[in-house]
C-alpha cells in the first residue's frame, strides 16, 4: 500500500499540472482545447531538440522548452484556434485535427521521426521512500508540479493579470464592462496553459521515451480528470487528478487486474460521472443539459 | 515465360473475366513479365521505421550485390523490391499483394512482428509464394505448415523461433544462472502477446524442474513505466530475470532498472537491445544485460560471419551502423534462396522451389542452416542444436573508454568473456 | 427549361457514376486478370463510405455529434468475427450477429447519453473505442479476444477455388493471380453492393418523414418537442440506425480483412477518418460522405503512388495533407465538397451545417 500511495502521489501531481492548464482554458475562454496534449508533446520535443540534438544540459533545455511552448500556445490560439471557436464541435474537431497534424509533422521531419527519442534525466539515481525506490527525477517532478500549482494560485489571487483571468472566467461581459480586454486574457490563459503543459510534458517523459504519439494518453487522462472534477474548476481538477492517479496505480498493483487494465477504471468512472452528473464532481451546471 | 504466353492465349479466362481483357491483356504481358525475363524480382517486406527492418533490407542488399557480382541466378540479376509493412497487418497485406501482383516477385524474405507475419500466412498459401521469414519468431506459423502442409509449405524461417529461444533459455538458466552463478530465484518479465504467453507456459513448467523458483510478470506492449513490474519482482526476491522485449523498445525498462540500482540480473530477449546504438540510447545503462542474438562481431561462428560484418559496416554509415540479427538472417536467406533457384533450374515454379529449399544444407553467417522436416513439430524452421545453429547470449559490457562492447557469455564454444554482474551487485562466488 | 435539363443532367451523372463503379474491375486502366491495388483502394473507399454514411445519419442529420463510430464498427467486427473464428459459425450467422451486437450497443449508448448536448456527447463517444481497445487488450481475455495483437483466420468473403477455372490441372503463378483477381472482384462487388444498399436505404430514410424529423431536431429540438413529437424516441432511433449501419459495414469489413486488429478496427484514427470523410464530403447529405470517402481513399492511393515508396514518407505526408484539408473545409467550406460541387454548378442545395 505504501508503494501504491507513493507512486500515485507522484504521478497525480503531474496529472494535476496537465489538467489545470486544460481546465483553465475552458473556464476562461470556453474552449475545449484538445490540442492541450499537443502542447505537452511540443514541450517534450522542444526539450529534446535542445538537449538531445544541440547537446545542452537538461535544465537549460527545459527552461527554453517551457518558454517556447508558452509562446507556441499563444500563437496557436492567435493564429489557429481563434478561427474555429464559432461552434464547440468545430473547436473539438479542429483542435484534435491540429494535434494529429503536429504528430504527423514530427513523424515526417527527419531529425525527429517516428523512432523513440530520449531526454537526459535531471537527477541520476533513486531515493528510498516508504520502502520504495523512487527515481530522484520523479521526486523533482512532484516538487516542481506542486510549486507550479502554488505559483498559479498566487498569480490568480494576487496579481492584476490573474485577477483579470478570474473576473473573465466568472463573468465575461462584466469583466469587459470594467475594461478587461477578453482577447488579451484568453491569450494570457493559453500562454500559462502552454507553459504548464510543457513542464508536465518534460517531467512526464524524462524517464520514458518520446514518440510522436505522446500527446494522446495525456489528452485522454487530462480530459477524464477535467470532466470528473468539473469543467473550469481548478480545485476539482486537483482532486480528480489524485483520484485518477490513485485508481491507475492501484490497478497496476492489484494482482487480479494488472497493467493491462490500466485506464479502464478511470474511463468507466468518467463515463458514469458524465451520464449521472455531467457537470462533474465540483462543476457548476453549465451547457451540458 | 513461353509457358505463360501459351496459357494467356489458350486459357479461357475471357469466359470468367470478360471485357477488360481486350484492352488490358497486352499491356500486362508487356510490362511485368517481360521485365521479369531479364531480372529476377525478389520481395523484401519489413518494418522500415525500425532498426530491425533497416537491417533486413541491408542484409538483402548485400547478398543481392554479391550474388549479382558473381553472375546472378540462372544468369539473371536479382532485383530487390522493398516494401514497408508499417508494422501494421493491414498495410502488410496490401504490400504483399503489391509485391506479387505489380512486381511479379518469385519469393519474399523478411518480416519481423508476429502479428504481421501470421496475418500474411493466408496470402502465402493463396499465392503459393515461397517466403523466408527472417525476423519473426512465433511457432504458430510452423504449426500451420505441419497441419496443412500442401497449403503452407511455402513458408520457411531462417531465424530462431520462440520454441528454440525458450529451450535455449532453459539451458542458459541451468548452465549459467544455476550452475555457474548459483542463483535460485528467477523472474520472468514478458511482453504481452502470443510469444510471451508461450514462453510463460514453457518456462513455468521447466524451470521448477531444475530447482529454480519462477515469478512471472507481464507488461503491455506500450508500457512506459516499469516501476510496478520491477517492484513486484523485487518483492518476490528474484535474483535474475528472463525478459522478452520485441515490440516495446525496452529503453524505459533499462533506464529505470539502472537508476534504481535494481538488484536483479537481466538476461533474455530484447530485439531492439541488440543494436549497437542501444548503448548510446540508454547512455550505457544497459550494462551487464545479456541478450540472445544470432551472431556478433565478437565471434567467428563460421568463415562467413566476420566478412559479412565487415562489408556491412563499410557499406552503411547510418543507423543501425552494425548489423542486427535480421541482417544476418536475411543475408543467409537470400543465399539459400538463390542456391535453391539454381538447383531448381527455374524460378517460376513454387512447388519445385519449395522442394529444393527443403534440401538446403548451407553454411551461413550464423551456423549451419538445415530446415526441419515434417517429423518435427515445427517443420521448415531451421534446425536447432550445437551442430546447427544455437542462440548466442551476448552481454553488454563497458570497455575502457566507457563505450559499449558486446561479448558472448554463453554457450561455452562461442564464449569470449565470463559473465560480469551489474556494478552494484557482488561478483559471482 | 433550365431546371428540367438540370434534372436530366443529374440523372445522367448518377447513372454514369453507378455504371462506372459497377464495371470498375473491367475498366482497361486496371489489370483485371491479375488484380490491381487500385481496386483494393476502391474496396476500402466503399467501406469507408458506408462508415461515413452511418455517421452522417446520426451526426449530420440529428446533430448528435459522435466521435466514436469505430466503437460500433469494431464491436460488430469483433462479435461477428470472434463467433466465426472461435465458434466456427458461418458468415451467414456471424454478420447478422455483428449487426445485432452493434445495434444493442447503440441502444446501450444512445439512451443514457440522450441528455448530453454538443461537445459532451462528442467526448463520451470519443472515449468509447478507447475503452473497447482496452477491454479486448486485457491479457486475461487474450485467449479469446486475441489481445492487443488481434486475431486472424476469419472466413473470407470471397474464396474462388482454383478448380473452378483451371482446366489443365497444372497450377502456376498465373492461375494464382487469376484467382486473386477473381477474389478481388468478388470483394469489390460485396463492398459496392453494401455501399449501394446503405446509400439507398439512408437516402430513402432521409427523405421520409423520419428524416425530416431528424433534421428538425438538429435545427430546433425545442420546437419539435413543442409540436408534440417525442424527440427522445427519434434521437435513439437515429443512434440505432447509425450503429446498425456501422455494424453492417464493420461485420463485412472483418471478413474482408480476415482478421481482427484492435489498433486498426477500434482505433481513434478510424473514428477520425470517418468524420474527416463525412465532413469533407458534406454533412447531412448522405452522398456527401460517400464523395468524401472516395476523395480520401483514392486521393491517398494516388498520392502514395506518385511518390517513391522507399522514402517511407507518403503515409505520413498524405495523412498530413488530408488533415490540413479537413481544417480548411472546417473553416471555409463548412458544407463540404459536395456543396462546393453543387454550388459551382449554380444550384447549391441547402445541406446540413453545424447544429
Amino acid at each position: 500500500m505504501g508503494q501504491i500511495l507513493v507512486s500515485s502521489l507522484l504521478i497525480s501531481a503531474l496529472y494535476a499540472l496537465i489538467s489545470i492548464g486544460f481546465t483553465l482554458v475552458f473556464g476562461v475562454a470556453r474552449v475545449f482545447n484538445l490540442a492541450h496534449g499537443a502542447f505537452l508533446m511540443v514541450g517534450a520535443y522542444a526539450a529534446y531538440l535542445v538537449n538531445g540534438l544541440l547537446g545542452w544540459d537538461i535544465y537549460s533545455a527545459a527552461a527554453i522548452a517551457v518558454a517556447f511552448t508558452a509562446l507556441f500556445a499563444a500563437l496557436v490560439y492567435r493564429g489557429f484556434i481563434r478561427y474555429f471557436i464559432f461552434h464547440p464541435i468545430v473547436t473539438v474537431m479542429a483542435t484534435l485535427a491540429f494535434s494529429l497534424l503536429l504528430e504527423q509533422l514530427l513523424v515526417v521531419i527527419p531529425p525527429i521521426g517516428p523512432s523513440p527519442r530520449h531526454l537526459d534525466p535531471f537527477l541520476e539515481g533513486a531515493a528510498p521512500l516508504f520502502g520504495a525506490q523512487v527515481p530522484k527525477d520523479r521526486l523533482l517532478g512532484f516538487l516542481v508540479s506542486w510549486l507550479c500549482c502554488l505559483a498559479l494560485f498566487l498569480f490568480i489571487r494576487w496579481s492584476k493579470a490573474g485577477k483579470a483571468i478570474l473576473a473573465t472566467a466568472q463573468d465575461r461581459t462584466g469583466a469587459a464592462l470594467v475594461g478587461i480586454e477578453p482577447e488579451r486574457v484568453y491569450l494570457l490563459t493559453f500562454t500559462v496553459s502552454g507553459a504548464l503543459a510543457a513542464i508536465a510534458g518534460i517531467f512526464f517523459n524524462s524517464w520514458t521515451s518520446l514518440v510522436p504519439g505522446i500527446w494522446r494518453e495525456p489528452m485522454i487522462i487530462s480530459f477524464a480528470i477535467v470532466i470528473l472534477g468539473g469543467l473550469g474548476s481548478i480545485l476539482g481538477s486537483l482532486v480528480a487528478a489524485h483520484l485518477v492517479g490513485f485508481l491507475e496505480t492501484w490497478t497496476i498493483y492489484t494482482p487480479a487486474l494488472g497493467p493491462s487494465w490500466v485506464g479502464l477504471p478511470s474511463l468507466i468512472l468518467l463515463l458514469v460521472v458524465l451520464m449521472l452528473r455531467p457537470q462533474g464532481l465540483f462543476g457548476v451546471r453549465r451547457g451540458a443539459e | 515465360m513461353l509457358d505463360l504466353d501459351r496459357k494467356l492465349n489458350r486459357r479461357t479466362f475471357l469466359k470468367g473475366l470478360g471485357l477488360g481483357l481486350l484492352a488490358a491483356g497486352l499491356d500486362w504481358k508487356g510490362t511485368i513479365f517481360a521485365q521479369a525475363q531479364e531480372e529476377l524480382p525478389i520481395g523484401v517486406l519489413a518494418p522500415l521505421v525500425l532498426d530491425v527492418g533497416q537491417s533486413t533490407v541491408r542484409g538483402a542488399e548485400l547478398a543481392a550485390k554479391e550474388i549479382n557480382e558473381a553472375g546472378g541466378v540462372l544468369g539473371r540479376k536479382i532485383r530487390l523490391a522493398v516494401r514497408d509493412d508499417q508494422t501494421s497487418p493491414q498495410a502488410a497485406k496490401l504490400a504483399f499483394e503489391d509485391l506479387v501482383v505489380n512486381e511479379g516477385v518469385v519469393a519474399i524474405v523478411g518480416e519481423f512482428l508476429d502479428e504481421v507475419m501470421i496475418s500474411l500466412m493466408p496470402l502465402i498459401a493463396q499465392f503459393k509464394m515461397p517466403f523466408i521469414d527472417t525476423g519473426s519468431s512465433m511457432t504458430a506459423t510452423n504449426e500451420m505448415v505441419a497441419q496443412d502442409y500442401e497449403n503452407y509449405k511455402y513458408y520457411f524461417r531462417a531465424m530462431f523461433n520462440t520454441d528454440t529461444l525458450t529451450r535455449d533459455m532453459e539451458r542458459l538458466a541451468r548452465d549459467l544462472l544455476r550452475d555457474e552463478l548459483g542463483l535460485k530465484k528467477i523472474g520472468l518479465l514478458l511482453e504481452e502477446g502470443i510469444w510471451g504467453r508461450d514462453m510463460q507456459a514453457f518456462l513455468e513448467e521447466r524451470l521448477p524442474a531444475l530447482g529454480l523458483s519462477v515469478t512471472t510478470v507481464f507488461f503491455p506492449l506500450e508500457q512506459r513505466d516499469f516501476g510496478p513490474m520491477l517492484a513486484q519482482l523485487k518483492d518476490a526476491g528474484v535474483e535474475a530475470m528472463l525478459v522478452a522485449f520485441a515490440y516495446n523498445d525496452g529503453i524505459n525498462f533499462v533506464n529505470l532498472w539502472y537508476l534504481t540500482k535494481c538488484p536483479i540480473r537481466v538476461f533474455g530477449i530484447n530485439a531492439p537491445g541488440q543494436a549497437y546504438e542501444y548503448w548510446a540510447d540508454t547512455k550505457g545503462r544497459v550494462v551487464s544485460h545479456v541478450y540472445a542474438d544470432a551472431a556478433t562481431e565478437a565471434t567467428a561462428i563460421t568463415e562467413k560471419t566476420l566478412p559479412f560484418y565487415q562489408s556491412y559496416i563499410q557499406t552503411y554509415r547510418l543507423r543501425p551502423v552494425r548489423p542486427l540479427y535480421t541482417a544476418y538472417s536475411t543475408y543467409d536467406a537470400l543465399h539459400i534462396l538463390s542456391e535453391a533457384i539454381e538447383r531448381a533450374g527455374r524460378a517460376d515454379d513454387p512447388d519445385l522451389l519449395v522442394a529444393e529449399l527443403e534440401k538446403t544444407d548451407y553454411i551461413g553467417t550464423v551456423g549451419r542452416l538445415v530446415f526441419n522436416g515434417l517429423d518435427s513439430p515445427y517443420p521448415h524452421d531451421m534446425k536447432y542444436g550445437d551442430e546447427f545453429v544455437v542462440p548466442k547470449w551476448v552481454q553488454w559490457q563497458a570497455d575502457v573508454g566507457g563505450k559499449g562492447k558486446r561479448e558472448v557469455v554463453y554457450p561455452p564454444q562461442y564464449r569470449t568473456s565470463p559473465y560480469i554482474p551489474p556494478p552494484w551487485l557482488p561478483p559471482p562466488g | 427549361m433550365g431546371h428540367r435539363s438540370a434534372i436530366t443532367l443529374k440523372v445522367l451523372a448518377w447513372t454514369a457514376a453507378v455504371a462506372i463503379l459497377a464495371l470498375l474491375p473491367y475498366l482497361p486502366i486496371f489489370h483485371p486478370q491479375r488484380g490491381d491495388p487500385w481496386i483494393t483502394a476502391f474496396i476500402l473507399a466503399n467501406y469507408l463510405a458506408v462508415f461515413a454514411m452511418s455517421w452522417d445519419i446520426l451526426s449530420g442529420f440529428t446533430g448528435q455529434i459522435s466521435f466514436g463510430q469505430a466503437f460500433f464498427i469494431g464491436a460488430a467486427s469483433y462479435s461477428g468475427g470472434l463467433a466465426n473464428v472461435t465458434l466456427g459459425w458461418p458468415i451467414s450467422i456471424s454478420i447478422p450477429l455483428g449487426v445485432l451486437a452493434a445495434i444493442l450497443l447503440g441502444l446501450l449508448v444512445g439512451v443514457p447519453t440522450l441528455r448530453l448536448r454538443g461537445a459532451y456527447l462528442a467526448l463520451v463517444t470519443l472515449f468509447l473505442p478507447i475503452l473497447a481497445v482496452k477491454l479486448v487488450s486485457i491479457e486475461r481475455f487474450a485467449r479469446i479476444t486475441g489481445g492487443g495483437l488481434g486475431k486472424a483466420g476469419l472466413t473470407p468473403l470471397a474464396a474462388v477455388a482454383l478448380r473452378d477455372f483451371n482446366n489443365d490441372g497444372k497450377i502456376d503463378r498465373l492461375d494464382l493471380l487469376i484467382r486473386y483477381a477473381k477474389n478481388q472482384q468478388i470483394d469489390y462487388y460485396y463492398s459496392l453492393g453494401l455501399l449501394i444498399f446503405v446509400a439507398a436505404l439512408l437516402l430513402w430514410l432521409a427523405r421520409s418523414k423520419v428524416g425530416k424529423i431528424f433534421e428538425a431536431i438538429r435545427e430546433d429540438e425545442e420546437a419539435v418537442e413543442a409540436a408534440g413529437i417525442n424527440t427522445a424516441k427519434y434521437k435513439i432511433l437515429a443512434f440505432l440506425i447509425s450503429a446498425g449501419v456501422a455494424g453492417l459495414g464493420g461485420a463485412f469489413y472483418a471478413h474482408y480483412w480476415r482478421s481482427l486488429v484492435p489498433s486498426e478496427m477500434l482505433s481513434l484514427d478510424l473514428s477520425l477518418k470517418v468524420i474527416i470523410a463525412a465532413v469533407l464530403g458534406g454533412m447531412g447529405t448522405i452522398l456527401g460522405p460517400v464523395l468524401g470517402a472516395y476523395f480520401l481513399t483514392i486521393g491517398k492511393e494516388a498520392l502514395g503512388r506518385a511518390m517513391p515508396f522507399s522514402l517511407s514518407l507518403p503515409a505520413g505526408w498524405t495523412t498530413l495533407i488530408f488533415i490540413a484539408l479537413l481544417l480548411l473545409i472546417l473553416r471555409f467550406a463548412r458544407r463540404g465538397l459536395i456543396h462546393l460541387a453543387l454550388s459551382w454548378r449554380g444550384r447549391g442545395e441547402e445541406t446540413g451545417t453545424w447544429p
